[in-house]
């Protein structure tokens, strides 16, 4: 596998689970009542 | 000896049987309070056949009811008996937890080995239970002598608990000699399974002795049952099932195994630095590996059990929390952080040092050295803000306890995020330790260890999100909340990287044989300093624990009017604890080394007539 | 043999670096002693000594300020005028209050009784307050000292005060001997208890405990001197800060003071930076 082959699978992979993370952090802020990004 | 291939099994299974003891470990906890509820159902309509009007409120005492004797301090006494009673019962608590869960691998696996090491836990664990019991009568006859209205309050609550509690102790002991003595009787088909009823038995017992002593002392912090004058409504449960019960019950159960498998880790070290062949070694290393590995999947919960208990402590009185994280009490917790960290940097460095019985592990040194740094640089955030607060100097010139002047919650952010990193990196060093010997046969494994290296960059970049976004530019009600999605993600990259990990190496390769006993003898010195350190963190934490009562018997209930009702300075704190430490490893020692007495023999020649 | 004595030896040194640690890496902070009851002369009281009773109460044995503080953790109290009527006229309520003076009084004494939406107990939805009661348990103010914390929130709050000095001394009676003795009272060397009994924080930030009538003052030390923190405290009115009102802050902190106290006041302002 080349370099270029290495960095586009972790970019993909890491999208996937950032996006998975981020969706872990929205569900539980708003379980807490509280959106992902603070309102004043 | 037949190692190879036996790290997975052994690492699976014990995760297996950890999680089994949770479940049932929460089980007896709940069902155990249906028993409990059967029974107060059964005092209940005693009581209200006496009606409440028996009992009288809880007694007002000047410093003359505080007697002393023989110029001996009471609180001292009381203090350091306790603390002693505690580790003991902590130690035989969680020595039958995982020498039941041991002996049931060995059942299902047919592998000897793991018998024998149920059995040299037990049995090095046997003269514990008496001195568990001896300091627990120390301690009754303390608090008798030396805080006798307290006590008659506290007896007129929960005699009747206290009666059962007598007699599961004989029901314990009992259980317990069968257990022990009837091993080796006990053994195949359905003799095992008798015997393996014995160690359900023990543990049921144990854990039921634990909750009702959780009861009496979790009352002391947030009383029920009675009304603010202190008149006992004549609902044991009410009292028993008070509002810390079941957060203290958890966060015990779950310590006390880490703690069981520490001084049990720190028993196999010392045999293995004593060893007098390479057999002796390679079995004790084994033993100490997996005494270690007890000690560490129960301290990785730990952090979030201990977290529910503040937070409890928190929803039950906001006074008692923020004496807890805000006051004086506040600077220990950067002690426990040093301690916390050097029980992390501790593991670590012994898994560290036991890739070296695999000749795979060259693969993976080299990472270790970055874990390393990122360890101590989480260690070092995790209490540094603290002192930045204020100097030392600035603090003596302050003063006073009151208000909370490190701002608690604004700093706790930064302490979660270290904690979840720290974390999250010894659970990668067990990974790096897990692959250690293998080698990986399926076509995907590139890609598999891309995605998850992807999951940990993920994981650790959304723990710093949630800890610096939330923890700085946010208000106290999203600090807290950010916690929950931190420890969430901790979690997922755990659970996420074992599932993906179990299919990569399915089917591996063995890169060799382990080679038992062959890790350097400092590594052994890596399990004492966790013993120790568990030991010492116990004592302090059971301070705290005790402490944030202040001057109060039961809290809002009954007043403590004796001369030692105040806060003591914590260099003063920690010496007892030290002190105590100290007189408990000795003991310690004591077991250990009465348990090898009885396999010694001595032949004077000449001196029986023949 | 050798190597149990190095397993000891290594065990008892780290145990004597914890302690170590915890002697000398860690403030020794010597502890305050139990609250006792405040003694109260009630009977050669005036209205104004009354209230300020309130306020030292307030923010000293109540341990109020905890919460009710600019950090939002409780209701604010400075717009009580206009919030207890709102509350008394709120469909939820009810208590059994009728006039202002008794909200206020059941809200310390039965702080269960309303409770203002979004200040509950997590889960209780606001049906149940974190707040203790401040007549039992940890808090235990007498009966004239909530009177005197009623008192002082009316006043504060711009109210007219309603509630009386208590003319039942009670337990206050033995005490007044105490006060009329004529001896000099004790120097205080705590630097937290000077600031309770002065209230400091009830205008100012000194720590955390957000006041913000007057200057913020936790970082004070960076920017003046011990002198110009010496004069404001003497002199208060001879240099007010931008933004901020004249006449506010009391001028006879002099006259309430030892020279040693002030002299710690001084210290402890001048090293916070």
């Amino acid at each position: 596998m080349s370099l270029k082959n290495k960095l586009i699978s972790f970019g993909i992979a890491f999208v996937v689970c950032g996006g998975g993370f981020l969706l872990l952090d929205v569900t539980l802020m708003n379980m807490q009542g509280l959106s992902l990004i603070f309102e004043r | 000896m037949k190692g190879t291939g036996s790290l997975r099994n052994v690492s699976n299974k014990l995760i297996y049987g950890l999680f089994i003891t949770l479940v049932i470990g929460l089980v007896s906890v709940f069902g155990g309070a249906d028993l409990f509820a059967a029974y107060a159902a059964g005092t209940e309509a005693a009581a209200d056949a006496a009606s409440t009007g028996g009992y009288g409120p809880a007694p007002v005492t000047t410093a003359a009811d505080y007697p002393s004797y023989a110029g001996v301090n009471g609180r001292l006494a009381i203090w350091i008996f306790a603390q002693l009673h505690l580790w003991f019962a902590a130690f035989v608590l969680a020595v039958p937890i995982f020498v039941f869960i041991i002996e049931v691998i060995g059942m299902r696996t047919r592998d000897k080995r793991y018998d024998d090491m149920a059995y040299e836990f037990i049995k090095v664990s046997i003269t514990a239970y008496s001195l568990t019991a001896i300091l627990g009568g120390l301690l009754l006859f303390s608090l008798i002598l030396f805080y006798p209205d307290l006590f008659s309050y506290l007896s007129v609550i929960f005699g009747e608990s206290m009666f059962y509690y007598a007699l599961l102790f004989f029901g314990e002991s009992a259980v317990l000699y069968l257990y022990y003595y009837g091993w080796h009787w006990l053994q195949g088909g359905l003799k095992k399974w008798i015997h393996l009823t014995l160690g359900l038995t023990l543990n049921a017992v144990g854990t039921t002795l634990m909750l009702l002593a959780n009861a009496w002392l979790t009352f002391m912090m947030s009383p029920a049952g009675v009304d603010p004058a202190g008149v006992f409504s004549g609902d044991t449960w009410a009292a028993i099932h008070n509002f810390l019960w079941n957060p203290i019950n958890i966060h015990r159960f779950v310590a006390n195994i880490a703690y069981g498998g520490s001084i049990v880790g720190a028993y196999a070290a010392f045999k293995f630095l004593t060893a007098r062949n390479d057999q002796e070694k390679a079995h004790y290393d084994w033993m100490g590996y997996n005494a270690n590995f007890i000690a560490i999947c129960a301290l990785l919960p730990l952090p979030f059990a201990g977290y529910y208990l503040a937070a409890e402590i928190y929803a039950y009185s906001q006074q008692m929390g923020i004496t807890l994280m805000g006051g004086i009490f506040a600077w220990l917790f950067i002690i426990q952080a040093v301690l916390i960290g050097t029980l992390f940097l501790s593991a670590n460095y012994y898994l560290w040092c036991g890739m070296g019985r695999s000749d795979g592990a060259k693969r993976y040194t080299k990472y270790i050295k970055y874990i390393a740094i990122v360890l101590v640089g989480a260690f070092l955030v995790w209490f540094t803000p603290h002192t930045l607060v204020l100097t030392n100097s600035e603090l003596k010139s302050l003063g006073g306890p009151h208000h909370s002047i490190l701002g608690p919650l604004g700093i706790m952010p930064a302490k979660n995020t270290a904690v979840n990193i720290m974390i999250t990196f010894t659970f990668l060093s067990f990974l790096f330790y897990r692959r250690s010997n293998k080698v990986a046969t399926v076509s995907w494994e590139k890609t598999g260890n891309i995605i998850q290296v992807a999951l940990f960059s993920a994981g650790i970049v959304n723990i710093l999100f949630l800890g610096i976004y939330h923890g700085y530019f946010t208000n106290t009600v999203y600090k807290v909340a950010a916690s929950i999605p931190q420890v969430m993600t901790t979690f997922t990259v755990i659970v996420g990287s074992l599932i993906l990990d179990s299919f990569i190496y399915r089917g591996a390769k063995d890169v060799g044989p382990l080679h038992w006993g062959r890790i350097p003898d400092r590594a052994q010195y890596a399990l004492f300093l966790l013993a120790v350190a568990f030991t010492w963190l116990m004592g302090l934490m059971g301070y705290i624990r005790s402490g944030i009562r202040q001057h109060w018997h039961v809290v809002d209930i009954m007043r403590d009017n004796s001369p030692d009702a105040y806060t003591p300075t914590l260099g003063y704190a920690a010496n007892v604890v030290s002190i105590a430490t100290i007189m408990f490893l000795a003991m310690v020692i004591f077991v250990f080394w009465i348990a090898q007495v009885s396999t010694k023999k001595s032949l004077p020649a000449g001196y029986w007539k023949e | 043999m050798r190597q149990f004595l190095k397993v000891v030896a290594f065990m008892v040194v780290t145990v004597g670096l914890f302690a170590g640690y915890s002697n000398l890496g860690i403030p020794q902070i010597q502890p305050a002693p139990p609250p006792t009851e405040e003694k109260i002369d009630l009977s050669a009281m005036t209205m104004d000594q009354f209230v300020a009773l309130g306020e030292r109460l307030f923010s000293g044995k109540g341990t109020c300020t905890l919460c009710h503080n600019a950090l939002g953790r409780a209701p604010e109290l400075g717009e009580i005028a206009i919030s207890s009527q709102a509350r008394l006229d709120d469909p939820r309520y009810a208590g059994s209050a009728s006039d202002i003076e008794g909200y206020i009084r059941e809200s310390l004494v039965d702080p269960s009784a309303f409770v203002v939406v979004g200040f509950g107990k997590a889960g209780s939805n606001d049906t149940e307050s974190p707040m203790p009661s401040v007549n039992s348990g940890s808090i235990g103010m007498s009966d004239p000292e909530t009177a005197a914390v009623i008192a002082y929130l009316q006043d504060n709050g711009g109210l007219e005060i309603t509630v009386e000095i208590p003319t039942d001394l009670g337990e206050a009676e033995d005490e007044g001997e105490a006060t009329n003795s004529g001896e000099p009272r004790e120097p205080i060397t705590d630097i937290q208890e000077l600031v309770d009994n002065h209230a400091c924080e009830a205008c100012h930030t000194i720590t955390d405990a957000a006041g913000d009538i007057g200057p913020d003052l936790s970082k004070i030390g960076a920017t003046q001197d011990r002198d110009y923190i010496r004069q404001a405290l003497l002199d208060p009115n001879a240099v007010i800060a931008e933004g901020y009102e004249e006449g506010f802050m009391p001028d006879d902190l002099g006259q309430q003071m030892y020279a040693t106290e002030l002299e710690i006041m001084v210290d402890f302002l001048s090293n916070l930076k």
